[in-house]
């Protein structure tokens, strides 16, 4: 009776998690959240120490990380670990069909999470009855993920005359990458007339472009970071890394066969994003690369064009560990690939704006996760990093130790450290000040010193509103 | 373990933080209804709780569920609570006992709805704190405009109150009604206020949006004092539309509330986003788009906590109660309620008798049960109570009524498939109508409006009329009237059913005429009616128009309105005021349905030539 009620308990709560939450990475989080949590109880109340640890190891790391929510070959591990062996075979062979459909031409229709939760189920059957395909099936699908990490395609720059700073195509690809992308590339927007993709090409289609292999237009429901997109694990890691993928109003891609490298979960359908067809890459939307919101979807960038190499290393790294926990069964096979994911997470990049707070690197917003955008409608390229930035944002609650950065930008009731002294900004609202929109004062020690601070060379401003500073002003 | 001990948990959730409150019931209960289900033995029970510690926490740092730390805060809580009380009752079985008491009869008293005793005097008698440089009480008779719209003239007079400006006589009344107010208030002022409600005052504090003009600023310091808070936000639905208020378990629509948290009970929710205030953008609202930057939740806009001998009752839109929106049925609605001490759903009070239920049925003695079930059954008065108090109605003396009855989605859509036909009417009746309408239901059924004078309005929404002008600018200036005047007035009729109910800055005197006409065919009065504009005086002029290749000089047919001065009409009934210099200044919103331009001036002298820069 025991044994029955943990199984249906898991069954219900992976069935959620095999189906992708829905597409609501909310019920996707909270069901792998039970997932993680269920061997965790048994575990502390059995006193096995050891499991106690990896497996309260893998949630915080989870929490601290997001995207290891989305790491199916770690889900496998952990399911291979805690759980029966049918159950991680299962999960498993439901994400293969993720992980080719951008080698096959398959129906959109069948590259979607009912597909997967069929798969499921069959595979919950034959595993249990015939373990070694489970075992084939996790070397299959340990090989695609190398593959998959491996595959990439460039992101061309598109020539555009007369287009206002933070809407050209690559300038910011180019400074993230740091590299040229080869190829030709068309972006087709509010075509009077129907226009015939051609081969060879990579089109970033917008809003009101018939084409062959478009039919409409595409809006994608907000907010973003709720919608999972359906996509091999590497992709959908790294989606998961930059918090959502930046994608408005876009063209709708023809339902139909074809090469699918990502898609929208829209009910039961899935609505192809970005297509591989024979000498073209066809993607329904250009914002996540437009110059102003590139910077918040670094990862996914990085990952298209694979220059995220550390993020390739782990990838394999973990691929190498399905293999082994087939054959050992071992908890060292999933806390290496833990530790080695929070090293290469935590490891400091180059970039222009350092931003210390918690919360998502919202582009449309004037606090100061809008200050990359703000910079980037200014003229200035700009990306995020958290080494040799030159400007800093300090977000409401949150304190930091100065770095170098000529700027630094304290949201209401936020702290910097310059040597010995720390510099905290206010919560009353001052309206214009200074010059600065929305002002806040700043105090040392209690001392006022109004909204705009200039101390050997750096300069401090307390705003409501980073993204309305003028940065021109500034860099001048 | 039983549900009593579970429901003994509520109350706390619901006295520590309220928001979320219903949401976490929902979740706590589902918890407990799988515990009661498969695993009834208490190791089970704590392995469950345990997960749901552990998920929250997940949630919580992963930062994706705003409910999550709520949760996990009430889960840890709920679960220490159970550890405790079980070596309590093990070691300390009367302690427990005692303690449990205690919590109940608090319980019942931190009830909002404890009749308390008042030492004020029993008469009832409203006050309004008029330190504010917003919320105007005057009184507009000659146009529909901002001000006019957003004054609170009717509801004063509604709740019959008498204007205080300082807090002298403020023991002579037994409400006080602060709305958003733009003054500060003084420490000595805040310590009267709070004093008065010890003694048995009910204070009524109505705030709004995103801390409009500073307000939520000002109000703080007083709210405080009853361990309340005003968040600075604007609660955003699905739609983007007006919100869809819950008191109790109605339905009612709403504009754009404020939430609030902290001690109390909620009378009012609503599920939506809640947006910032951005201190840079117009009237402090941020960008008004659901997004990744907003929570998703169950907000609390009405809230309301007994302090002392009275109690203080908080509401978050008070857009709702300025002149144009106390027509709709849910803004009179809410303020009937809150008029008459709204009462919130009881959950302390079931709380309180789920203690003394679980303490009647684990104690063996009579005299014990005796006094257990003494308690249940005040703590049942004492829910059933509300039921049976007198309500007070409105005060309607100084104002003409008719009364109305019918569909509210007519006035209110629920959700925007519905076309609210009627809704522009209804908010132009303060100032077009000679009768003040007041509703009664609540009805969302049969699209039909009824008056108490026998007249009927049906909901179909007329066709969308029909206009061949605003092809090219200089053109459609130099058209010749085709149509008359009432011609004029009846499509501007139809135009009202594809309105809004927002009159920025003026009308014009034919939108205000038409709505007139209307009024005066549902009330068959013939007061407040303007005289019929009667065109004169019209001769063709040339003004200058700016367009993108400069000043163009354009021949206009103009025609003075009389009887409204400065109006003037010129071509195919385009609305134009004489201003400065014999300029004509043209405004959209003075204007048939549909003009697409924006608001623009023809100038009497070319302009660039007077300033060649």
């Amino acid at each position: 009776m025991k044994i029955k009620s943990k199984w249906i308990f898991t069954f219900l709560f992976l069935s959620i998690v095999v189906c992708f939450g829905f597409g609501n990475s909310i019920a996707y989080k909270l069901s792998i959240g039970v997932i993680f949590a269920l061997p965790l109880v048994d575990s502390i109340r059995q006193k096995q120490i050891t499991k106690s640890i990896v497996a309260a190891g893998l949630i915080l790391s989870s929490c601290y990380c997001n995207s290891l929510f989305l790491s199916s070959s770690l889900i496998f591990l952990f399911l291979i670990l805690f759980y029966e062996e049918p159950f991680a075979f299962s999960f498993i062979a439901s994400r293969i069909l993720f992980s080719i459909s951008q080698y096959l031409f398959l129906n959109d229709g069948i590259v979607t999470w009912y597909s997967a939760y069929i798969i499921f189920i069959l595979f919950l059957f034959i595993s249990s009855k015939y373990p070694i395909f489970g075992k084939l099936i996790a070397i299959t699908y340990a090989l695609l993920i190398v593959l998959n990490s491996f595959s990439f395609f460039n992101l061309p720059i598109v020539q555009e005359n007369n287009v206002v700073p933070g809407y050209g195509l690559g300038n910011t690809i180019r400074k993230i990458v740091k590299k040229d992308q080869n190829g030709n590339a068309k972006m087709l927007i509010n075509l009077k007339h129907y226009e015939e993709i051609e081969d060879d090409t990579t089109y970033y289609l917008e809003h009101d472009a018939p084409t062959q292999f478009t039919d409409g237009n595409y809006y994608q429901k907000r907010p973003w970071g709720n919608n999972i997109i359906l996509a091999n694990e590497t992709i959908q890691m790294a989606i998961s890394r930059d918090g959502f993928l930046i994608s408005n109003l876009g063209g709708k891609i023809r339902q139909g066969k074809h090469k699918i490298f990502m898609s929208f979960i829209e009910g039961f359908r899935s609505i192809p994003f970005a297509i591989l067809d024979t000498g073209k890459i066809i993607m329904s939307d250009s914002d996540f690369i437009a110059d102003g919101l590139a910077p918040y979807q670094a990862n996914l960038i990085k990952r298209i064009t694979k220059t995220d190499y550390s993020y390739m290393c782990f990838h394999i790294f973990s691929a190498l560990c399905i293999l082994g926990v087939i054959f050992v069964k071992h908890e060292l096979f999933i806390v290496l690939p833990i530790l080695f994911y929070v090293f290469i997470y935590l490891w400091p990049i180059d970039g222009d704006v350092r931003f210390v707070g918690h919360r998502r690197y919202w582009p449309h917003t004037t606090l100061g996760e809008g200050v990359a955008k703000s910079m980037q409608d200014q003229g200035i390229n700009a990306i995020f990093g958290s080494k040799n930035t030159s400007v800093l944002v300090v977000s409401t609650g949150n304190s930091a130790k100065w770095k170098n950065e000529k700027l630094i930008i304290l949201e209401p009731m936020s702290k910097v450290k310059i040597g010995d002294k720390v510099y905290k900004s206010g919560s009353l609202e001052l309206g214009f000040n200074n010059s600065i929109i929305d002002a806040r004062d700043i105090s040392v020690n209690g001392e006022s010193l109004g909204p705009l601070v200039n101390t050997n060379g750096i300069k401090i401003i307390a705003t409501g509103s980073p993204s309305r500073v003028d940065f021109r002003d500034l860099q001048q | 373990m039983n549900i009593f001990l579970f429901l003994l948990l509520v109350p706390s959730l619901f006295n520590a933080i309220i928001t979320e409150q219903i949401l976490l019931l929902i979740i706590l209960a589902f918890v407990y209804a799988i515990l009661t289900f498969n695993y009834r033995t208490k190791d089970k029970f704590e392995n469950i709780l345990l997960i749901f510690v552990i998920v929250s926490f997940c949630a919580w740092l992963s930062t994706d569920l705003y409910f999550s730390k709520y949760v996990l805060v009430f889960s840890l809580a709920f679960y220490l609570n159970l550890k405790l009380l079980t070596v309590l009752k093990a070691k300390y079985n009367d302690c427990v006992k005692i303690l449990l008491i205690m919590l109940g009869i608090f319980l019942i008293v931190q009830s909002t709805i404890f009749p308390g005793v008042s030492i004020l005097k029993k008469v009832e008698k409203v006050a309004s704190w008029d330190r504010t440089e917003w919320c105007d009480a005057k009184s507009y008779d000659d146009e529909i405009y901002i001000k006019s719209q957003y004054s609170y003239d009717i509801l004063r007079k509604l709740i019959n109150a008498e204007s205080i400006t300082n807090t002298h006589k403020l023991n002579e009344f037994s409400s006080l009604w602060v709305l958003t107010p733009t003054e500060l208030f003084k420490s000595e002022e805040i310590n009267d206020i709070y004093k008065w409600v010890l003694k048995g005052g009910k204070l009524i504090i109505v705030t709004d949006h995103t801390d409009i003009y500073g307000h939520a600023r000002i109000l703080s310091p007083l709210v405080k004092k009853f361990r309340m808070t005003i968040n600075k936000d604007n609660v955003l639905d699905h739609k983007n539309v007006g919100g869809t208020y819950r008191l109790n378990f109605k339905e009612l629509n709403g504009l754009s509330p404020n939430t609030f948290k902290g001690f109390g009970e909620s009378w009012l929710t609503t599920w939506g986003y809640s947006e910032r205030a951005d201190y840079g953008g117009t009237n402090f609202f941020s960008d008004g788009q659901i997004s990744d930057e907003e929570n998703y939740s169950l907000w609390v806009i009405g809230l309301k906590r007994s302090f002392g001998l009275g109690n203080v009752t908080l509401f978050g839109d008070s857009t709702m109660f300025s002149n144009f929106a106390l027509t709709r049925p849910s803004s009179q609605y809410i303020l009937k309620k809150i008029f008459n001490d709204v009462s919130p759903i009881p959950y302390n009070l079931l709380a309180a008798i789920s203690i003394f239920l679980y303490l009647f049925l684990n104690t063996i003695s009579a005299k014990g049960k005796a006094i257990y079930c003494s308690l249940i059954i005040l703590s049942l008065i004492y829910i059933i109570l509300p039921t049976f108090k007198k309500e007070r109605s409105l005060d309607f003396e100084g104002l003409k009524i008719l009364n109305v009855s019918g569909d509210w989605n007519l006035i209110e859509p629920l959700s925007d498939h519905n076309p609210a036909a009627f809704r522009t009417f209804f908010a132009s009746s303060y100032i077009a109508s000679p009768c003040f309408p007041v509703w009664s239901g609540p009805n969302r059924k049969n699209s039909v409006i009824i008056f108490s004078n026998g007249k009927c309005l049906e909901g179909k929404t007329p066709e969308h009329p029909h206009f061949s002008d605003d092809e090219k600018l200089k053109k459609l200036l130099k058209v010749q009237t085709i149509v008359s005047l009432d011609d004029c007035f009846d499509e501007i009729n139809k135009y009202a059913y594809a309105s809004t109910y927002w009159f920025e800055g003026g009308i014009g005197p034919l939108n205000e005429y038409a709505y007139r006409l209307f009024w005066r065919d549902i009330t068959g009065s013939s007061d407040k009616m303007k005289p019929y504009p009667i065109l004169s005086n019209t001769s063709n002029v040339f003004y200058y128009v700016f367009t993108t290749n400069g000043y163009l000089k354009v021949d206009v047919e103009k025609s003075d309105i009389e009887n409204y001065n400065g109006w003037k009409l010129l071509g195919d009934y385009i609305v134009a005021k004489e201003v400065k210099d014999g300029n004509l200044l043209i405004r959209k919103i003075w204007q048939r349905h549909p003009w697409q331009y924006k608001d623009m001036m023809l100038y009497k002298v070319n302009p660039h030539k007077n300033n060649p820069k």
